[in-house]
């Protein structure tokens, strides 16, 4: 059986600020309405490829960063992304990892969950809801997965388990 | 084939739900002591925003680099040219100064002579935008100035205008949270935001809501049969103590004014007179210690009712004249 690890230290880290940086992109108007979550991306990429390795603890570590860096109510993000970590990582191994339409399911279940609690969690607080904009993310995630799920490759590599 | 299939254990995962049960818990904590009281969570608010705060300067980096490099590489003649209208515009500026100096004293002047408290002096610091959250009709943004420039919590904001008229300091927002190197300034077009201002023209007083969109303002407690038409202008009124009077804030849209039966007040739609989109540079602002010059009035009131019979002293005149 193949068992992936990071390229090296730190790797797994790494591809979190960049996804971090990406949130955090100033961009106009229009394409604010589609812009994916990429940390959580990120964590559903760990989580197929370091299976029950991936960590929940970084997993909410990047939540209370985003949290203060969005300027959401803190814990709120935190939250998502244990629960994306953590459903994607069960999902996952019940999976063929490298199945993309399987791969699709999965995005669409996980991401969808993490954007529905986000919107129970804002709704509570009474915070304005885009209508039927909220959901743009969602598609942008399913599109932009397979690019990123190849890009953030580089940061693995497969080892041969006995 | 099969034995390969289930041999794989779907629940070799020893600890995983136990530390996701835990995580779960601590955030719902923390979001519930947030939500209950957002001082007791500032430390961890605060330590993340350090941690953070390379990163914001990191994505803001490219953005700087090109607004310095666009300037580096601007055409020769386009460079002297703007100097050249840059140093016009400054002599101008210099000679309304001048001018507005000599209308400040006069101003201080005849407001002591009617005894009204001096209007209050200002000083200004310039911060950098570092990034713009604009997460669910929350719109926050991040300065590149914290605690260590004397940034304080509900600081007011100011930014350029975006138009002619409006240039120079018109109501950005407040800043709502501080860390030493950076803090987060909530815009007035946040939903959860507003601020109270008047009609330049009218002076009627209103409140002016933020929406969650970066462009929309709406006015509220406006009764339906005052006098509000398009292109009307709305300064701040400074009745709350915090924003300062008299800046601009707001202009309404046209065909912005619209009234339904019924309802006792009218429904105004205004435009914020900042482009936030584009602005990138806002002005802090800090209201100067000022001499008080407000306790002679007040002795000379408590003199009067010290003596405590004008009634009695008007009685006694009018008992003269009879």
């Amino acid at each position: 059986m193949n068992q992936n690890i990071p390229r090296f230290t730190g790797a797994v880290w790494l591809t979190m600020l960049i996804a971090e940086m990406f949130n955090n992109l100033p961009l106009s108007g229009e394409w604010m309405v589609w812009k994916p979550d990429w940390v959580a991306l990120a964590l559903l990429h760990w989580a197929l490829i370091l299976r029950q390795d991936s960590s929940l603890f970084m997993a909410f570590f990047m939540g209370l960063l985003t949290d203060v860096l969005s300027g959401s109510l803190l814990g709120q993000f935190a939250l998502g992304y244990v629960m994306v970590a953590y459903i994607s990582v069960r999902l996952g191994l019940r999976m063929t990892p490298d199945a993309y339409v399987q791969q699709f399911a999965l995005v669409f279940i996980v991401i969808g969950l993490f954007m529905l609690v986000n919107l129970w969690i804002s709704e509570i607080l009474g915070q304005a809801s885009g209508g039927l904009a909220y959901w743009g993310p969602l598609i942008s995630s399913l599109v932009i997965w397979p690019f990123y799920h190849w890009f953030l490759s580089y940061f693995y590599t497969p080892r041969k388990v006995a | 084939m099969e034995a390969a299939i289930y041999d794989v254990d779907h629940h070799a995962t020893p600890g995983l739900f136990i530390r996701f049960v835990v995580l779960m818990l601590i955030a719902l904590t923390l979001m519930f002591v947030e939500h209950r009281s957002p001082s007791n969570t500032l430390p961890v608010r605060t330590l993340f925003s350090i941690i953070g705060y390379p990163l914001q300067l990191a994505v803001d980096a490219p953005f700087r680099a090109y607004n310095v490099t666009e300037g580096f590489f601007a055409d020769q003649t386009r460079v002297s040219k703007q100097n050249a209208e840059l140093e016009a515009r400054l002599l101008e500026i210099k000679a309304d100064y001048r001018n507005m100096q000599i209308i400040k004293q006069q101003n201080e002047r005849l407001r002591s002579l009617l005894k009204i408290s001096k209007r209050p002096d200002f000083s200004f610091t310039m911060a950098e935008i570092l990034s713009a959250s604009d997460y669910r009709g929350q719109s926050v943004v991040t300065i590149n100035k914290g605690t260590r420039d004397g940034v304080f919590v509900k600081q007011v904001v100011l930014a350029d205008g975006d138009k002619a008229q409006s240039k120079g300091g018109n109501i950005f927002g407040q800043v709502i949270s501080v860390t030493p190197l950076s803090a987060q300034v909530i815009l007035i077009t946040d939903l959860q935001h507003a601020i109270p201002v008047r009609n330049l023209r009218t002076n009627k007083r209103a409140l002016a809501s933020g929406t969650g969109k970066p462009d929309v303002l709406e006015l509220k407690s406006i009764v339906a049969e005052s006098d509000v038409r398009d292109g009307d202008i709305f300064v701040s009124s400074g009745l709350d103590g915090l924003f300062p009077a008299d800046f601009q804030v707001a202009e309404v849209v046209s065909n912005g004014v619209n009234y339904v039966p019924g309802d006792p007040f009218a429904n105004i739609k205004a435009r914020p007179l900042i482009n936030f989109q584009n602005t990138r540079e806002v002005l802090l602002l800090w209201r100067n210690a000022e001499p008080e010059i407000t306790p002679p009035p007040a002795a000379e009131q408590s003199e009067n009712t010290n003596n405590a019979t004008p009634e009695a002293e008007n009685a006694q005149v009018a008992g003269a004249v009879q």
